[in-house]
């Protein structure tokens, strides 16, 4: 990746984003600012600097961020590291978000507009939900299906309607990957108000939920709980049980949610278990989304294992919802590898090598034994292999599919 | 002490894999493996479907086992028991049928 700064523009950033803007406006204004129209007059603007845009470097965007002074939509926000605003108008605006360890959770949106990839590529997936069923005002169950699985680069621009008709998610290969967002801006918005929703879950074991503007008391919740578990995880988890007799199943999710990511396996299951005691039939497809959710969670970690943008496409691969014979159709269309099995093995063992001095509990490690194991289950052999009988391969196998992060080689 | 007519399902919160005739658990929730032993690991595969009541398996178990009554009845309480503990299988009283 080229990061030296470019001074390829014939004008500077800021004074690009002035002239996007006023074409958003002009156009905008044409249609009386009709909130369904500014995803493909945002696109269309994207479009028409497509070429400006794309000649930008890491290092230009980088500069001319540190210099601007102008406000900022959401500076402390977590979504970006950071998300930058170039320009806030009355009805819309232009940002960037800035990736370096964040890949984005499955979510729709409160807003209209649309992004381009600037710097880096991005597997992007968009999904479906249905069957919703209400719990309570702001959480449903439902089912969540994958519709849609693309590789973006630099150029390539998508459109965001409002609502959940366009649930998504992206998982940045580059390091970093730079977007850009033209997008309403809700000051003056004439849509009516609208909370972006963030899924969990996949299959008929999901869940969306208001993800905005949530209480203070629900972080106060997590960060306690947290804190709990870390000193004295007997009193978090009595806690957390008396609890469950008094709070809605929608506040002990959130709890959950939080906590089973930090959670050591028993005090995991034990948490499970007293969230399906207590709510029931429904609380069993929660659990399990619960624990896809951790999966990716889990493979989210294990990226800092990753190399290069190919590493990166592994693991962005390698999340659920997925199976063997699809992870390896994407390996054959996004890597070209003439032997997709053979690509899959050696980055998987390349990456297990390089994890052998790492003491930390996501390293994988796979020793010889689960080296065989995996090959044969990539290469559709049964047979025993040097030192090791049809019996270890298999147990091998066995604990490979119900691990983070190969479990999904094994669907 | 389980009753004749205590029944006994898989929780199906544990995956399993049957290997060599020793059967591997994995439990889901936590991520923990567990190895039965040859008795346990016979009951666990008597349990598949619908599950059977304690009576039921203190007869397969001596069927099929070198074993006394009253050995097999100790060993199938505390593999019961254990598993129970370990929330790998669930009991439904014979009250509540």
């Amino acid at each position: 990746m080229d990061v030296r700064p470019a001074d390829n523009l014939a004008v500077g950033l800021p004074a690009l984003f002035e002239s996007m803007a006023g074409a958003v406006e002009h156009a905008w204004a044409a249609t009386n600012r009709s909130p369904d129209d500014l995803p493909l007059i945002a696109a269309e603007v994207l479009d028409r600097h497509r070429t400006e845009l794309t000649r930008l470097s890491f290092a230009d965007i980088a500069e001319e961020a540190l210099a601007t002074r102008g406000p900022q939509l959401n500076a402390d926000s977590p979504f970006g590291n950071p998300p930058i605003t170039w320009l806030m108008a009355d009805h819309f605006c232009i940002e960037s978000y800035l990736w370096l360890e964040n890949s984005t959770g499955i979510h729709d949106h409160g807003f209209n507009g649309a992004w381009m990839n600037l710097v880096g590529n991005s597997i992007h997936r968009q999904f479906q939900f249905d069957g919703a069923e209400t719990l309570s005002p702001s959480l449903r169950v439902g089912s969540l299906i994958p519709i849609n699985w693309e590789i973006l680069e630099p150029g390539d621009i998508r459109q965001i309607p409002r609502g959940s008709e366009f649930i998504h998610d992206l998982f940045h290969l580059h390091r970093p990957t730079v977007t850009l967002i033209i997008r309403s801006f809700s000051k003056h918005s004439r849509d009516a108000p609208r909370l972006q929703q963030s899924y969990t879950g996949f299959g008929d074991c999901s869940f969306a939920r208001d993800s905005f503007g949530r209480p203070d008391w629900e972080v106060l919740q997590k960060r306690l709980m947290y804190s709990l578990d870390a000193v004295t995880p007997d009193l978090a988890f009595d806690l957390f049980s008396r609890r469950l007799g008094e709070d809605s199943l929608e506040t002990a999710l959130m709890m959950l949610k939080f906590i089973i990511l930090h959670l050591k396996p028993e005090p995991r299951a034990a948490y499970l278990r007293a969230f399906k005691a207590a709510y029931g039939p429904v609380a069993g497809r929660l659990v399990e989304a619960l624990l896809l959710y951790r999966q990716n969670y889990t493979l989210l970690l294990f990226r800092r294992l990753a190399e290069d943008p190919e590493d990166m496409l592994l693991f962005g691969l390698l999340r659920e919802p997925t199976d063997l014979t699809t992870v390896l159709e994407r390996i054959s269309t996004t890597t070209k590898a003439s032997n997709p099995e053979i690509w899959l093995f050696e980055r998987l063992r390349s990456i297990s090598d390089r994890a052998q001095g790492q003491d930390t509990e996501w390293a994988i490690r796979l020793d010889e034994a689960a080296l065989v194991a995996l090959r044969n289950q990539l290469t559709g052999r049964s047979e025993p292999s040097g030192d090791y009988s049809a019996e270890d391969l298999a147990l091998q196998s066995f604990f490979l599919s119900h691990q983070s992060p190969l479990q999904v080689l094994w669907k | 002490m389980f009753k004749r007519q205590d029944r006994f399902l898989r929780n199906d919160e544990f995956a399993s894999e049957q290997i060599d005739g020793t059967v591997w658990l994995c439990d889901r929730l936590s991520g923990n493996f567990q190895r039965l032993n040859a008795v346990g690991s016979f009951i666990w595969c008597e349990l598949a479907g619908s599950g059977h009541n304690f009576e039921e398996l203190l007869a397969a178990l001596i069927e099929t086992f070198d074993v006394e009554p009253d050995q097999a009845r100790n060993d199938l309480q505390a593999f019961l028991a254990a598993l129970i503990a370990d929330c790998a299988l669930m009991q439904k009283d014979f009250d509540q049928e």
